[in-house]
Formats: C-alpha cells, sequence, structure tokens
C-alpha cells in the first residue's frame, strides 16, 4: 500500500538508515509518513519499534495502519512498545509528568533510556512529532541536544542495529533547529508544498537527500531527488516530476 | 437474494453523531449546514475546528451561536468559555431551530412557457450544502429558555489558561461515554488573555497542545475563535503554530471596513472563506472539498456559505456611455478626450 513511498525514499530495507529526519512544512500533512514506516518497521522480523505519540494518540495510527493494511494491535506490547504522551495529558492533564517539568526533553529521554533497557536487537524509534516538546516548553536548544543524546546512547548501546526517525512540523519555522537536526541525519525528507496551489492529483512533494561519505576517504557529497506524492484512503502514490500519467 | 452479508460492528451510535460517509469516523454537525459540507459532513469527534475571526468579530460569533444552539437541540453537555462575552447573555440570542429549511418550499419555481427549455434543467444553487445533517437554525429569532434550561452547560468567563485547564478537565469527567461534549471557547487569545509575565505565545501554544490532547482522549469536540490577526502582530510564528494544533482551521476574510466593501464583484457577498487546513484524524487522507473558492453571506435568517462566483454583469446598466473604452485607432467612436 505504501511500497512505491518506500521504495522511492530508500526505506524498504530490513536496515534503515541511522538517523531518518522528516520536515514538515505548515499545512501539509505527513502523518502518512510515519504511518508508512511503522508499518514497515512492524513487518520486519526481529525488530522492535519504539513509537513516541507527542502529535496524535495511539488511535490514530492505528487507524492509519489499518488503512495500509496493518495491524497494530497485534504487534502492540510484542515488538511494538508505545509512549502514547497524548493520552498521558489528554486523561491527566493536571499533574501530568511531561507538563510538570520546564523541560520535557529530559524526561523523554529518560523515558526512552527506560524502554531501551528492555530491548534487544535491531531497534526503530520514532518520535512524531518534535514540535509538541516545543509547545511544552522545550528550547530549540534542547531538541538538539535529545537527539545528540539519543545518538550517544544508542551508539554505546549493545543493539544490533539502530534507527531513530524524527518528524518536525512547521519546519519552515524553525528552519534554524530543522536544519542542526538534519545534519544529524542520514537520511533527510522534506515535504513541500506545492507551489501552484492545491492541485486534485497531487498533494505535494518529497525532497529526499542522503548524504554520503566514502569511506576511507574525506569526499562528502548529497544525493538528492524530487518526487511527487497523492496519499489517497488506502494507498499512497508516487509520480516523478512531469509523469505522463499527470493530467 | 445473496446471502452475502456485510460484517459492520454493532455500537450504539451517540446521540447527535453520525458516520461519515467519506471516512467512515464519527462526526458531529457544526450546526450550519453550509459549514458541515465544506468539512466533509460535520467535525469528527475528538477534533478542534478553529475560525479565524473577522477583524469585528461578527461572523465568528454567529457561527458559534450556531455550534452551541445545535448542542442544545442534540442534548449534548456544553462547556462555554470565553472572557470578551459574557457567557450568560451569549446563550440567550442562541438561535431558534426550524422544522425545514426555508429553502426548499422556494425551490418549485413555475414552469416556463418562454423559455421552457430550461424546465428540464437542475437549478444552479452555488449554496453549500447537499446532504441533510444536524439543524436548521433562524438567527432572527431566539431559542426558548426552557430548552437552555434543560441542556447541560457549564461556563467560564474569568481567570487564565491553566485555570481554564482546570476546569475543562473537571467537565470532561463528567461526560458519559454515550454522550459528546461540545467545548466553545471564543476570542481565545485576544488583548484580556494576555498575561502579566510575557509568556502569552508560550502559554496559548501549550494550552492548545492540551486541549487537544483532551479532545483526544474523550468524545469531544472543540470550536474555537481565534483573532488570528492580532496574534499574527505579536508573533508571526504564533500563526502557523496555532493552525498546526487545529484540526480544521477557517479563515473568515470579511469585506467590513475594506475597499473590497464597495467592489461590484463583491456586493453579493460579506466575506471570503478560506480552508486554512483540514488534517486526517484517524486516517490517511484529509477530505478534499469540492472547491476552495468559497465566500459567506449573512442573510436575513441564516449564515451561508457558497462557492463564489462573479455576478453576471457588472456593467452599469443606467449610464452604458461611461465605460465606453477609448480604441486605439484616432477616429475612435468614444466622446472621451485622448490620453495623447
Amino acid at each position: 500500500m505504501a511500497a512505491s513511498l518506500l521504495l522511492a525514499c530508500g526505506l524498504q530495507e530490513q536496515r534503515l538508515p541511522k538517523h531518518i529526519h522528516i520536515s514538515e512544512e505548515s499545512n501539509i500533512d505527513g502523518s502518512f509518513m510515519i504511518s508508512s514506516i511503522l508499518g514497515q518497521r512492524v513487518r520486519v522480523t526481529n525488530n522492535k519499534t519504539l513509537l513516541i505519540c507527542l502529535q496524535n494518540n495511539f488511535k490514530h495510527y492505528l487507524n492509519a495502519g489499518q488503512r495500509l493494511g496493518y495491524n497494530l494491535q497485534m504487534h502492540n506490547g510484542k515488538s511494538l512498545t508505545v509512549i502514547d504522551i497524548v493520552t498521558d495529558i489528554g486523561t491527566d492533564p493536571l499533574s501530568c509528568r511531561w507538563l510538570e517539568t520546564s523541560n520535557p526533553t529530559e524526561t523523554l529521554y529518560k523515558a526512552i533510556c527506560d524502554e531501551l533497557v528492555k530491548l534487544q536487537g535491531s531497534v526503530t524509534i520514532i518520535i512524531d512529532n518534535l514540535e509538541g516538546l516545543l509547545n511544552f516548553g522545550a528550547s530549540a536548544q534542547d531538541l538538539y541536544a535529545l537527539c545528540i543524546k539519543l545518538h550517544k546512547y544508542l551508539e554505546q548501546s549493545s543493539l544490533e542495529h539502530f534507527t531513530l526517525a524524527t518528524k518536525l512540523n512547521n519546519c519552515n519555522v524553525f528552519e534554524v533547529t530543522d536544519s542542526n537536526i538534519e545534519t544529524l541525519s542520514d537520511l533527510h525528507l522534506r515535504l513541500i508544498k506545492l507551489k501552484s496551489g492545491s492541485f486534485k492529483e497531487v498533494d505535494g512533494r518529497i525532497a529526499i537527500s542522503r548524504p554520503s561519505m566514502e569511506e576511507g576517504t574525506y569526499e562528502h557529497s548529497i544525493h538528492s531527488k524530487n518526487v511527487l506524492y497523492k496519499v489517497n484512503e488506502k494507498n499512497i502514490k508516487i509520480f516523478s516530476p512531469g509523469e505522463v500519467g499527470l493530467k | 437474494m445473496s446471502s452475502f452479508r456485510k460484517r459492520t460492528q454493532e455500537t450504539k451510535a451517540i446521540p447527535g453523531t453520525r458516520s461519515s460517509l467519506y471516512n467512515g469516523q464519527t462526526i458531529a454537525s457544526t450546526g450550519n449546514p453550509s459549514l458541515d459540507h465544506i468539512l466533509g459532513g460535520g467535525v469528527q469527534i475528538g477534533s478542534l475546528l478553529l475560525i479565524e475571526e473577522d477583524p469585528h468579530v461578527v461572523y465568528s460569533k454567529v457561527l458559534a451561536k450556531y455550534f452551541l444552539a445545535e448542542g442544545v437541540v442534540s442534548k449534548q453537555s456544553l462547556f462555554f468559555g470565553s472572557l470578551d462575552d459574557e457567557p450568560e447573555d451569549l446563550l440567550k440570542k442562541l438561535p431558534k431551530p426550524v422544522e425545514e429549511d426555508s429553502n426548499t418550499s422556494s425551490e418549485t419555481s413555475p414552469d416556463m412557457r418562454i423559455a421552457w427549455r430550461y424546465n428540464d434543467l437542475p437549478q444552479v444553487n452555488s449554496e453549500q450544502g447537499g446532504q441533510k445533517i444536524g439543524h436548521h437554525f433562524n438567527i432572527l429569532e431566539q431559542m426558548s429558555s426552557e430548552d437552555l434550561k434543560e441542556s447541560d452547560i457549564s461556563t467560564w468567563s474569568k481567570g487564565s489558561f491553566s485555570e481554564l485547564i482546570k476546569k475543562l478537565a473537571q467537565k470532561v469527567k463528567t461526560v458519559k461515554e454515550d454522550s459528546v461534549l461540545r467545548i466553545c471557547l471564543t476570542s481565545l487569545g485576544s488583548p484580556l488573555w494576555y498575561s502579566e509575565n510575557l509568556e502569552f505565545s508560550k502559554d496559548i501554544l501549550k494550552f492548545l497542545t492540551i486541549l487537544r490532547a483532551i479532545l483526544r482522549t474523550y468524545n469531544t469536540i472543540a470550536f474555537v475563535t481565534i483573532p488570528m490577526g492580532l496574534l499574527e502582530k505579536i508573533d508571526e510564528k504564533l500563526v502557523p503554530r496555532i493552525r498546526n494544533l487545529a484540526d480544521y482551521s477557517i479563515q473568515l476574510d470579511s469585506f467590513a471596513g475594506t475597499d473590497r466593501e464597495t467592489v461590484p464583484a463583491f456586493k453579493e457577498y460579506n466575506g471570503i472563506l478560506n480552508i486554512r487546513k483540514l488534517s486526517a484524524l484517524n486516517t490517511l487522507t484529509a477530505f478534499n472539498p469540492e472547491t476552495t473558492d468559497l465566500a459567506f453571506k449573512l442573510r436575513r435568517k441564516k449564515f451561508v456559505i457558497e462557492k463564489f462566483h462573479l455576478p453576471p454583469e457588472l456593467q452599469d446598466a443606467e449610464n452604458p456611455q461611461d465605460d465606453i473604452v477609448p480604441s486605439l485607432s484616432c477616429g475612435g467612436s468614444g466622446k472621451k478626450s485622448l490620453d495623447f
């Protein structure tokens, strides 16, 4: 259902890049991207997924996943662990641990570490979305520090392989923060609104960039490409810019 | 007859809600059929509808009244909070429900004898709203006080963001599972909300994040009107961040007090309605309206959203000679003197 999207973004493999960063521009709904990655990860055997819900509650990912042909309920508690911050706040908005602190990134880091201790093998951490932490009072530096700390922790851990997927909404508003996190990533996906306005057959553009450094040399290059996407009720279609199929 | 039967979960429907035709999610009416239509049938349970106020806060208040009136008629619990409006005063002015849409009687026109071919063609109606959902209201008349007494309404009109959250948290816990709570907050973020510690921007974002979390957790829907024009002047970044926290964002761009008020092309409307955001909640894709070129007008009895179109004739028929455009040739027929 999301195979063409995963293929276009290079996310179809068993071992994904260590850090995938998704930047979402204002007035663009990129939640399909998280649902697609989540669907791919829960299907991979020997992979544990840790989902951190800051944008929507778990119910949303469950329903969206069913449209894409996978059932998260089957994996929940087994290969999938969920830290549902939205539900935590909704259930107890007056004395919730996420709101009591001035730096929620610290609380999140501890929560992630507590869960990672229990996991082994290959692990994928998905954080949707980092802007939620800014809304709770975290600063841009706190976000960057969180990403660096997670990188360090994962590198030092005994995990076979890890992938950290982060998403930042309103990336055009937080341009500096976004580009700072982008520099840490191995695969950057930017969801861009169409300049020409709304269009029935295409929802937006994905700019995919993957920095690569050849081993043993100092040569650094960035491979980038652009694709157009259309999110349908049960699938995501990908087009190349100027493709004949577009009317 | 086929023995095939579609397997469906038999769940008890919540009063005043129904299943969406587009994505199967539970939706509730906003009280205004035109607004419901452009949102895909209604507002999804657990979502936040943001109305970006017009500068004079006329039309957004009308929509807020519709939202509250629909809750009263559907026997749903209501929570109304505002620092600018006195909640009791606004509740007294809720529109009265009407049995049938007054438009339906006028649709049956007599047969045309000269242009008889047009009899077979469907009537052109640019008003948004095809399906009958929710209730119809007459804004000219007010709801009876008995109806209001019977309904479960909580109000809030004094305090800060944190006090409002406390009150909301108490209210949502009293709502039963088979009922919906309608939260209506008007002029959120107006100057009366500014705090002394100059952390207004942080406070409003934190409040909306918590409100959104509450909405997702319980059977609630929220209708929030925000003066975006004012917030834009405080912090430009606030506008996209607030829109990101809403599930639906509608901007009411009123013509009142602007140059467009006197432009003949706009004389049929009171303003332009811009759909800023329609998000996909519990599904992959958001509802895609037929058109995004929309305008609104406040008629005598109702608020209507229509597909924006130019009037059939813009020329002033009384004095057509004024509109003669000078031709390029020297022997132009216009009586006006040439520019060179």
